[in-house]
């Protein structure tokens, strides 16, 4: 294995900009890692080798010049194949859209490029961002690099995957109901769903219009930040982006966290139907690592989960369902079990409903922004337990089980972060959620970053 | 009729009504999301205040302008 492979966008782009690196080094390790992980874990649908090799070469070119986009100049992304990508096939991981080549790039895409990333590979995802891990569409389900026998977490399965393998320093993943911070957590890298409205949707294929998010993730919070400095921005393409000011995400990292106040919220994790035994105390050492940063931890009592779990499902569902009802019920053996028994579900709920929902959703926004009162950041599980294996994920309606802890987030549209906190018995990774004020993603990756700082490299890589 | 108050003949009719065309695996399969659906449409607050706004127009509680 190459370690250029994994190296961190904050020191490779050090080493490009010190003419120390070529692009062309960083693509050429990022297509091996690739080349050599693609039968175990199938993450990659669509590997762009010839594109980025020839981006490579223009980076080099443009840099051995004096030229330099910014940080993320020839720097190795890959994209949830749910992203537009002008001449290269965009499949949503469905049968349904298997040779769809979209005419323009998704704006995030356009935004990426123009700050100099090199796109390496289209990425498996759950079919249309919904139905997985899934055995009977035209891939197969990418699996988690720490153990492929387990899942890799989802929708954004394939970038956190490849993130976490070191196919790609960075990647895109959307979350509409936990579907960046979920495969973040179970592959032990960080992923960030922004504040609903800093990064345009154009282009990205729509599971629930309301609720979707696009995110980066990426091995590091800071890595995090420089994608975000790349994304965020108005787009009128968007009907959910805002016209607000993006900060300096990466400067904000040098910010001192002193001072900050962290919101510790168990009653989602705790109890007899809550959180394993290693998750509670990877949120335990948390809260310690983020004292030891200057930050108050204190308890904080947040509105029942429940009705969360609840507004957000019947709103995802009910667009969801908006969305492919034609298809759907046209063709329904085009899609995948999961997918088409998931979205049927939209159609047993009444437009009555789903406005009552979307009020809900309003009442739900106003409780958490009261209950976190004297808090900037909200200290949360991430999941229940570390990732399951391939053999106990086969519940067609998972999501009925238990509430989804990240869910609340994608409702009340703030900021949220998952971190990896540390590792299980059984070798895989265990993430955290953070979780900050509306348009304060710069507190939140500050924060973020503070921990990891604190907490230090875990000096693991996955196995392969 | 079972426990949850919709037995099988039931929801084949609701499944009809709602334009699906389920095979009998599928009905079968389709029975246990609706159960869930139920559970979580019963959070719903059933009696909305009329002096509510209309959805989809959202006003955050700190950005509310005072007249």
């Amino acid at each position: 294995m190459n370690d250029l492979a994994y190296l961190s966008i904050a020191e490779a782009s050090k080493r490009l900009r010190a003419g120390d690196l070529k692009s062309i080094e960083l693509v050429e390790a990022s297509l091996a890692r690739i080349a050599e992980t693609q039968e175990t874990l199938h993450s990659v649908l669509t590997v762009l080798a010839d594109d980025a090799r020839a981006a490579a070469a223009e980076a080099d070119r443009m840099a051995a010049s004096g030229g330099w986009k910014g940080p993320l100049h020839g720097i190795p992304i890959g994209l949830k194949d749910i992203y537009a990508t002008a001449g290269t096939r965009t499949t949503c991981h469905s049968r349904l859209l298997e040779n769809n080549v979209p005419a323009e790039d998704a704006e995030s895409v356009a935004r990426l490029k123009s700050a100099g990333a090199v796109i390496v590979g289209k990425l498996a995802t759950h079919e249309f961002a919904f139905g997985g891990p899934s055995f009977d569409l035209p891939w197969p389900p990418a699996r988690n690099p720490w153990n492929p026998d387990h899942v890799p977490g989802g929708s954004s399965s394939g970038s956190g995957a490849a993130v976490a393998a070191g196919l790609c320093a960075g990647a895109m993943g959307s979350d509409t109901g936990g579907s960046i911070r979920n495969p973040a957590g179970l592959c032990g890298i960080a992923g960030l769903k922004p504040t609903y409205g800093r990064i345009s949707r154009r282009g990205v294929y729509p599971l629930s219009w309301t609720q979707d998010h696009a995110g980066p993730m990426a091995r590091t919070v800071e890595d995090c930040a420089i994608m975000m400095q790349a994304l965020a921005g108005y787009d009128r393409g968007d009907s959910g982006s805002v016209d607000a000011p993006a900060p300096d995400f990466v400067e904000a990292l040098t910010e001192s966290v002193s001072g900050l106040t962290v919101g510790l919220a168990r009653s989602w994790h705790e109890g007899p139907d809550g959180a394993d035994a290693e998750t509670g105390a990877a949120i335990d050492r948390t809260a310690e690592l983020l004292r030891s940063c200057g930050m108050a931890v204190r308890d904080v009592e947040l509105p029942d989960i429940r009705d969360y779990h609840a507004c957000g499902r019947i709103i995802i569902l009910s667009e969801a369902f908006a969305i492919h009802r034609a298809p759907v019920m046209r063709t329904p053996e085009k899609y995948g079990a999961f997918f088409r028994d998931r979205v049927r579900l939209g159609a047993f709920i009444g437009c009555a409903d789903y406005i009552e929902a979307l009020r809900m959703r309003r009442r739900l926004t106003a409780a958490m922004i009261a209950a976190m009162d004297g808090v900037d950041v909200l200290l949360t599980a991430n999941q229940y337990g570390s990732a399951a294996p391939f053999a106990e994920s086969g519940d067609v309606f998972p999501f009925f089980a238990k509430p989804y802890l990240t869910m609340p987030f994608n409702v009340t549209g703030q900021p949220a972060l998952t971190v990896c906190a540390g590792f299980a018995e059984n070798g895989l990774p265990i993430g955290v959620q953070l979780a900050g004020r509306a348009w304060r993603d710069d507190v939140l990756l500050r924060v973020g970053h503070a921990f990891e700082q604190a907490r230090g490299d875990l000096g693991r890589r996955p196995p392969l | 009729m079972d426990e949850d108050g919709i037995g099988m003949e039931a929801f084949e009719r609701l499944a009809a009504q709602v334009g699906l065309d389920l095979t009998p695996e599928e009905l079968e399969t389709m029975l246990e999301g609706y159960r869930g659906l139920r559970e979580l449409l019963a959070r719903l607050p059933r009696e909305p205040d009329l002096s509510d706004e209309p959805a989809a127009v959202f006003l955050a509680p700190e950005t509310r302008v005072v007249l």
